[in-house]
């Protein structure tokens, strides 16, 4: 039993030997980092031309009043974003009537 | 001198008689406001925007999960908003007289409810449902006919608005798709009704001036510039460009649908 053990003891943690194919060499080392690199790169490119670019137009205070002398002049001097000052403005003019009659009024904007 | 007098006040009674009968023409315009009453306002943010936007002109397909539930929430209101583009009469009752403090408050309701409007017919266009999207994009033209009605500059912008999707999308559904010989025909009546240029731009520039000149005479002070014409012409000619490419898709594909 002793010799048994003994000759467990010859053996020593080692080190694998290189692998003998060396084009096998290049799935080593940094390779794997630049791989990563890479596709994260490629995801990130896909989801900037998917998504929603983000709106780089400088922000232009609306008109105070959605009368004709101040609309036109936002209209004309910001045809951009002339549509979207449209759209916001339209929430705050009319409450809608069936929430009116229908007790407490949630949101009027159905997110 | 008895029996002149008489037949004058006999002529006099019949006159005012007929005029207390003649049926007074109902007015789109608050058919309109009815149907911007019952609106539901669907997100105003630019993300959503962007998306209706896309929709109502053909460069995005529909998307029913994101937009579905804005125009379902907004059938009535639709519905009242078409029926009353068959009206003849629209008068929104803009104070002119209030110069530069003219409420035109109808102007961002009416461009919320176009948009509806142009999504509406782009899901029945990906549904299959070529007729009943062509109702729904002239309806979307003869609003913005009554939008633009008497106004200033403004309103033909705001009505520009809606007009350009629906011009477009047509003119896309007419050369991809086999239109009824019918339908063919009720986009060319439509077209025959409305200006060159979408809009009446020169009436639109006369009652700016004239607003203008209410304003500087309301306050000296006011020292707004008349619009520039030559973007006003560059506006035009845009509109009127979509016209004549909606026109050319019908002529090419009239053959087509003999």
């Amino acid at each position: 039993m002793d010799d048994f053990e003994n000759r467990l003891r010859e053996f020593t943690p080692r080190r694998p030997a290189a692998i003998p194919d060396e084009r096998l060499q290049f799935l080593r080392g940094p390779i794997w980092v630049a791989v990563a690199a890479g596709m994260a790169a490629v995801m990130l490119i896909a989801t900037w031309i998917r998504g929603p670019r983000p709106d780089t137009r400088a922000a232009v205070a609306p008109p105070a009043s959605i009368t004709l002398g101040p609309m036109t002049t936002f209209a004309l001097e910001n045809p951009d974003q002339f549509d979207a000052v449209l759209t916001r403005m339209s929430h705050s003019l009319l409450p809608d009537v069936r929430d009116a009659l229908s007790g407490p009024r949630p949101p009027k904007e159905s997110q | 001198m008895k029996t002149v007098l008489t037949l004058l006040l006999g002529g006099l009674m019949i006159v005012a008689r007929a005029d207390a009968q003649a049926p007074a023409s109902p007015n789109a315009a608050l058919r309109y406001w009815m149907a911007f009453a019952l609106m539901k306002d669907p997100p105003s943010d630019q993300a959503t925007m962007t998306m209706f936007d896309r929709v109502a002109a053909g460069t995005s397909p529909w998307e029913e999960a994101k937009l579905g539930k804005f125009v379902d929430d907004n059938r009535e209101s639709l519905e009242m908003m078409r029926r009353a583009t068959k009206l003849t009469s629209c008068d929104w009752g803009l104070e002119y007289e209030l110069g530069s403090k003219t409420p035109i408050a109808h102007l961002a309701k009416a461009r919320v409810l176009g948009r509806l409007n142009g999504a509406e017919a782009a899901r029945l266009a990906a549904r299959g449902q070529l007729a009943a999207a062509v109702d729904v994009w002239l309806a979307g033209i003869r609003f913005s006919q009554h939008v633009a009605k008497d106004g200033t500059l403004i309103s033909l912008l705001s009505a520009r608005l809606s007009l350009s999707p629906a011009l477009k999308s047509l003119a896309r559904v007419v050369s991809q798709s086999s239109i009824d010989a019918g339908h063919r025909r009720d986009i060319e009546r439509t077209l025959n009704m409305i200006p060159p240029a979408g809009l009446d731009w020169p009436d639109a520039m006369k009652r700016e001036a004239e607003v203008l000149a209410t304003a500087k005479r309301l306050d000296p002070k006011v020292n707004a510039p008349m619009p520039s014409q030559a973007r006003v012409n560059e506006t035009s000619a845009e509109v009127a460009a979509e016209i004549l490419a909606l026109r050319a898709s019908l002529a090419s594909a009239a053959p087509r649908g003999r």
